[in-house]
């Protein structure tokens, strides 16, 4: 019997729409551009596809619409079963976890994953902070107060006093994302960020500004997945999920023991480098949920690339940028590729798979053996943290 | 389009308690204390040694932010800082902290006292809906 731990699952087509405000489609119109895309290049015809599994975060939210396995299925001539999977932020990638075990297990050989979300559709920034704060403990944060910056303001207040970590290494990883999604077409933001305009931007909730923190974006991202002997006649040299960890902390951020950490991601990181027996060195660059600049520093850390307090300073001196020595969000991140939820955790995939295929372009990576993607649910009370290789 | 629950009349009449008086519970068998109030004790997986608490409405004020783009239903007022209090029972909680006249003597750890207020409103058709918020005490 396949071990679920030990086994690993093949991703073979994918494909995504841009990222951004994308008026002329609806969220099957999106779904079914990437899904027939990643087939197409996959080479599986629909008929052959096992399962459909949709991550999405929000759409009852954002739309009114929920069943979305059946709609985005029926609208993709995807005639088999479907499901949506909802982990707020992390739906993406919790819907990948989810199938490796229909495919570890037998029961499943060729399933398409496909994330998405469609936010532009609110047109006043209160109803989407009211959208967003929903992946927050409604009865006691939200209806108290709370949204999603302000709860990463607090974190960010808290890895400040407890590290010294400065408004100007915040900012830096927006300068930094921002310069590489510069290089990736498919990318929702291609110009340049200045740090002051970081620094001067609007506040969302201090230390928090309207530049550290993604734009509601519309978007798709589908991934095909197979048993590694099934793969074999499609893709000879396919990239693998060799590990994929979901891990919680409490929802709410009153109940976690500090702020300054994000456990979730430390636990899900730990198991996945003990399964495979490697250590945080040996990851070549990692794609990382940086919803807002905060989360990045405090994803680096929980994840091992840097020592914990040190994401701010690291960031500075260029450790995570595309020529350092750990290369973090190559794709431009959840900040400047974009962030429509659902899709983000599977558009973390893609961008690992183009640095893996060679098809990354001008952000290229070399010599690269294990790629990691991360991603949280709301302020971290979820966390998926998998790991990929040749 | 947006039903959350924190517009729902039943929802906010079961919260009324803990809302209005801070009602939580303690655990006679484990000694902790919970709140919001739980069914069974999530230590002692059992509501036999169970009984309501009311919490005392001081504590020490952890983290706080400025929120200058708030959600719906929090946007009549203009900015307004959120924060984590922990209670003298140990226990945290967030809400919003009022009357803060400089924002230079607020420390981390300083006492705050809560106090009965508004929390939200949905417009001239919606609930408002009460509660407790946060006063620092200089």
């Amino acid at each position: 019997m396949a071990n679920p731990i030990l086994d690993k699952v093949a991703i073979v087509g994918y494909e995504m729409t841009d990222f951004g405000d994308l008026y002329e489609m609806g969220i099957a119109d999106m779904s079914n551009m990437a899904i027939n895309g990643a087939l197409r290049k996959a080479g599986v015809d629909s008929n052959e596809v096992d399962a459909l599994y949709v991550g999405n975060a929000g759409s009852g939210q954002f739309l009114g619409q929920e069943h979305l396995g059946c709609l985005i299925a029926s609208e993709s001539g995807i005639y088999t079963n479907a499901t949506s999977i909802e982990a707020s932020g992390a739906s993406g990638t919790a819907a990948m976890r989810i199938v490796t075990h229909g495919i570890l297990s037998g029961y499943m050989e060729r399933v398409v994953v496909v994330g998405v979300e469609k936010m532009t559709s609110l047109n006043k920034s209160a109803d989407t902070q009211e959208a967003l704060a929903t992946s927050l403990d409604t009865i006691w944060e939200s209806s108290m107060g709370a949204t999603l910056p302000g709860n990463f303001a607090l974190m960010a207040k808290a890895h400040m006093r407890e590290y010294g970590t400065t408004r100007e290494q915040m900012a830096q990883v927006a300068v930094k994302n921002h310069d590489h999604a510069r290089l990736n077409p498919r990318a929702q933001f291609s110009n340049k960020l200045r740090i002051e305009s970081v620094l001067n931007s609007k506040v969302l909730a201090d230390p928090i500004n309207i530049f550290e923190g993604c734009a509601a974006s519309d978007g798709a991202a589908a991934i095909v997945m197979m048993a590694p002997d099934v793969a074999e006649s499609y893709d000879s040299e396919p990239v693998f999920l060799r590990q994929s960890h979901q891990t919680h902390d409490y929802l709410s951020l009153q109940q976690r023991p500090n702020l300054h950490e994000l456990r979730s991601v430390r636990k899900g990181a730990e198991m996945g480098y003990k399964k495979l027996n490697i250590t945080a060195k040996d990851i070549s660059f990692a794609e990382v949920h940086d919803v807002y600049t905060i989360a990045e520093i405090l994803a680096i850390e929980a994840l091992g690339l840097v020592a914990p307090g040190e994401g701010g300073k690291a960031t500075e001196e260029g450790k995570t940028s595309l020529n350092g020595e750990i290369p973090v969000n190559t794709s431009g991140g959840l900040k400047a590729r974009g962030y429509p939820i659902g899709a983000s955790g599977v558009a973390q995939v893609i961008e690992i798979m183009d640095q893996f295929k060679g098809n990354a372009g001008e952000r290229q990576l070399k010599d690269i053996e294990w790629g990691l993607a991360q991603s949280l649910g709301g302020a971290g009370g979820t966390s998926v943290v998998s790991f990929f290789s040749r | 389009m947006i039903i959350m629950t924190r517009k729902l009349v039943a929802e906010n009449w079961r919260l009324e308690k803990a809302r209005y008086a801070l009602v939580g519970n303690f655990c006679k068998k484990c000694l902790g204390y919970h709140f919001p109030k739980k069914q069974l004790c999530l230590r002692c997986k059992t509501s036999e040694h169970l009984e309501e608490y009311k919490f005392k409405h001081e504590g020490k004020l952890l983290e706080w932010t400025k929120i200058y783009d708030p959600a719906k239903g929090f946007d009549f007022a203009g900015p307004y800082y959120y924060c984590i209090v922990e209670l003298e029972e140990g226990i945290k909680i967030t809400t919003q902290l009022k009357y803060v006249t400089d924002e230079g003597r607020l420390k981390y750890g300083m006492k705050v006292k809560l106090v009965f207020r508004r929390l939200f409103s949905h417009g001239n058709e919606g609930l408002n809906t009460y509660g407790f918020k946060a006063v620092p005490v200089y």
